[in-house]
């Protein structure tokens, strides 16, 4: 029952998405303002970046999981509407920043400036004033990532142990270092 | 004329049970076992056990929305959404608050479930006894009236229904929450042993178990076992989860007496004043708003505390202007729900080789140890109960809080998660006479039926337990050495612990409650209400069980009364 909760406080906290990162704020200043992009490039600059952060490894990574198709009906149904033009707006934001910094869009760039990039998104702080337990964009978009990546059939069969129906329970069970976690179900 | 007669006849049965959750059911299994036809009234749809668990098997990426929850479901669910068990395999269970509109003087969190089954389909399945400590406590404080039963009255009703439910739990010998027949127990965790001797060696008095829940941990006829895949809530293929559908419908249906009569809506129950009886109930189709009339010797009201009361509200004659039974003016007065607003989160570094598998349906319960057993507290009367689990989730589940991304961070989000343990107090809620529901005959909903208005808060005794709770949270799980201890308080309106009690309690005495030791309305003796209605205090216990036990009983009662033509 805790579990759930907590589970409902992470859609809860999604619901709060507000960020104006200093940064970006600074890498779109400047004579053109954030370009808007259309719906197929936001969902390929977010399967990218999904990407980036959940790879493919010995799994397959987020792209393969579509999690960037995941992360569109999310931000579509699930934030609330008010917040819902603040996630585009701040991927938008984003990817102005990249271009101006890279000179490409993020889905050009090389792995190692994709990292470089992000790595300036995950250090953002929150600016003065701001309410602090609500997230940066750069956690929020991490919190949908791996939602939608664990949830998803290749996440949640292969990246983790999916038991769906385990027939009996045991309570107490030695592991090693490498054991993968049950998958969640609720 | 003789047509009349007929149809009169057609629609006659010898009892008449409103409700099919989790006392309706109770009710129809044991009038028809002893040889009533039975007409069961349910107000929501046809929802057959197995068939209609459409969600039951869905693989996490069939959801719909994984589980997220949607911004339809806050407009459209603004209430039911706030339920711990409402998500995307569950939805379909609640009902859509925008069609079932109900006035709130103060806050109230009114969960529902329009179907056969009601609510026992997504109950919490949380199973305690009560004990004395309970039916002796509005006698010994003052608050409330006495409780025309005592345990021993109950004793062994609790075992009756006990051996055919099926409770899963330890032989723990505690007196406040006397043993039940026991199903082998759901056993805990490595950390929440760890808690557990914690507490042993430095809290006398207080003692944590295994959470007794009403989930077959051993095959009882053709139901379960438990395959511990906890998705209880969204109906169990298994029948290892206690529902109506899955236990107490199938049985009443085997004796061929049942008609089960989906979308019917009970308007009011009829009352013969010559009799002095009540004669039937009023019912309005769901579906064509049609009105039609049932009749039989005897009625049990089972539609769930709230609207249980509510139609007797609305049962108005010149002999009852107030209500059915309503000569003390009780009536829809002390509503209650236990007050789980205080919370504790925290973690535990250690036992970072130890796991488990399978997914519980249960965790660990704290029974009261305030008030009791030689603990005096100053502040407030009465106690509460802790519930709780302390688990590992995956590490993904936090890994949005953590730095970095890539193919380490994958990696190490694949892996269990950190120890994470969650608390909830459950505090005993006094009867206050404010603390009330009344209908309003002017805002009427889709049906015609009065709207039901709020007017309950928690109060002085349940705000200072709550204190008390936070601090005994805070203390155990440092004296157990806990970190990231996290204590709050959920804030949340009554209501919203889903067990709402009270509003046509039992007691001894026909000038201050509204039905007798039997369940029996003082002055409608062939009507019978044993839902949470029917409480004159709510105790710390889950309430269910004692539902189930009380109705057993009073049906044996009702069914002899008919024999003997007492009722």
């Amino acid at each position: 029952m805790n579990r759930r909760e907590s589970l409902q406080r992470i859609a809860l906290v999604l619901g709060g998405v507000a960020i104006a990162p200093d940064l970006l704020a600074q890498a779109i200043a400047g004579p053109s303002a954030t370009r808007q992009n259309t719906p197929e490039d936001r969902l390929h600059i977010l399967d990218e970046m999904a990407e980036t952060i959940i790879p493919t490894t010995d799994t397959p990574g987020a792209k393969a999981a579509k999690v960037g198709e995941f992360i569109v009906h999310a931000v579509e149904y699930c934030l609330p509407n008010d917040r819902k033009k603040r996630f585009w707006d701040d991927l938008d934001a984003a990817e102005t920043a990249c271009k101006r910094q890279m000179g490409k869009s993020f889905t050009s760039c090389s792995d190692n400036e994709r990292t470089r990039f992000l790595q300036q998104l995950q250090a953002q702080k929150h600016a003065k004033g701001d309410d602090p337990s609500v997230p940066m964009f750069f956690t929020a978009l991490k919190m949908l990532v791996l939602h939608g990546y664990f949830t998803a059939e290749i996440g949640a069969t292969l990246a983790l142990n999916y038991d769906p129906i385990p027939g009996g329970w045991i309570p107490d069970m030695l592991i090693e270092p490498d054991t993968k976690a049950w998958t969640p179900l609720f | 004329m003789n047509i009349n007669i007929d149809a009169r006849k057609k629609r006659t049965y010898d009892a008449i049970v409103i409700g099919s959750g989790i006392s309706g059911g109770w009710s129809a299994k044991e009038l028809c076992e002893k040889g009533l036809k039975t007409l069961v009234l349910e107000r929501g749809n046809k929802l057959d056990h197995i068939s209609d668990y459409h969600t039951a098997l869905k693989d996490p990426w069939d959801l719909e929305n994984r589980n997220m929850q949607t911004e339809d479901d806050r407009n459209q669910y603004a209430i039911q959404s706030r339920c711990y068990a409402f998500n995307d395999g569950t939805r379909h269970l609640f009902v859509r608050d925008t069609d079932n509109p109900y006035e709130q003087t103060k806050p109230f969190e009114w969960i529902r479930g329009y179907h056969v089954g009601g609510k026992s389909l997504m109950w919490a399945r949380q199973t305690y006894r009560w004990s004395d400590f309970d039916f002796e406590a509005n006698a010994q404080d003052g608050h409330g009236t006495d409780w025309p039963i005592r345990y021993a009255d109950l004793a062994p009703w609790y075992s009756y229904v006990e051996r055919f439910v099926g409770i899963s739990g330890n032989p723990d010998g505690l007196p406040q929450i006397p043993d039940s027949e026991f199903l082998p127990a759901i056993e805990l965790t490595a950390v929440e042993k760890h808690l557990q001797k914690s507490i042993k060696d430095n809290y006398p008095g207080r003692t944590l178990i295994s959470g007794r829940c009403a989930n077959l941990t051993a095959r009882i006829n053709d139901r379960g076992p438990c395959q511990f895949r906890s998705l209880c809530h969204r109906g169990c293929p298994f029948s290892a989860a206690f529902a109506s559908q899955s236990a107490t419908l199938p049985a009443a249906a085997a004796t061929k007496k049942m008609t089960l009569r989906t979308d019917s809506i009970v308007h009011s129950i009829l009352y013969d004043e010559k009799k002095q009886r009540a004669t039937g109930v009023r019912v309005i189709d769901a579906n064509t708003r049609e009105m039609t009339e049932y009749y039989a010797k005897i009625i049990f009201v089972n539609a769930g505390t709230v609207n249980t009361t509510a139609i007797l509200l609305n049962s108005e004659s010149t002999r009852f202007p107030n209500g059915l039974g309503n000569d003390s003016g009780v009536l829809g007065h002390y509503l209650m729900d236990h007050c789980y607003r205080g919370r504790a989160w925290a973690t535990f570094d250690g036992y970072e080789n130890h796991y488990h598998k399978g997914r519980r349906p249960t965790g660990f319960y704290i029974p009261r140890f305030r008030n009791l057993l030689g603990d005096k507290q100053q502040n407030f009367v009465r106690g509460y109960s802790i519930g709780g689990s302390c688990e590992r989730g995956a590490a993904w589940q936090q890994g949005a809080w953590q730095e970095g991304f890539g193919a380490d961070f994958k990696k190490s989000m694949t892996r269990p998660g950190q120890w994470e343990l969650g608390l909830h107090a459950q505090g005993e809620c006094l009867p206050h006479f404010d603390n009330k529901l009344t209908i309003n005959k002017i805002k009427l909903d889709a049906w015609g039926m009065p709207t039901v208005n709020f007017d309950c808060q928690w109060r002085e005794n349940e705000l200072a337990m709550l204190k008390d709770s936070s601090n005994t949270m805070q203390e155990m799980l440092e004296t157990a050495g806990f970190k990231n201890i996290q204590i709050s308080d959920s804030q949340e309106s009554p209501g919203k612990g889903i067990h709402e009690m009270g509003t046509a309690r039992m007691g001894r005495d026909p000038k201050t409650s509204m039905l007798n030791a039997h369940n029996q309305l003082h002055s409608a003796p062939n009507v019978f209400v044993t839902d949470g209605a029917c409480m004159a205090s709510t105790a710390t216990q889950n309430p269910s069980l004692t539902y189930m036990a009380l109705t057993a009983r009073a049906a044996d009662f009702a069914v002899k009364a008919l024999n003997k033509r007492t009722i």
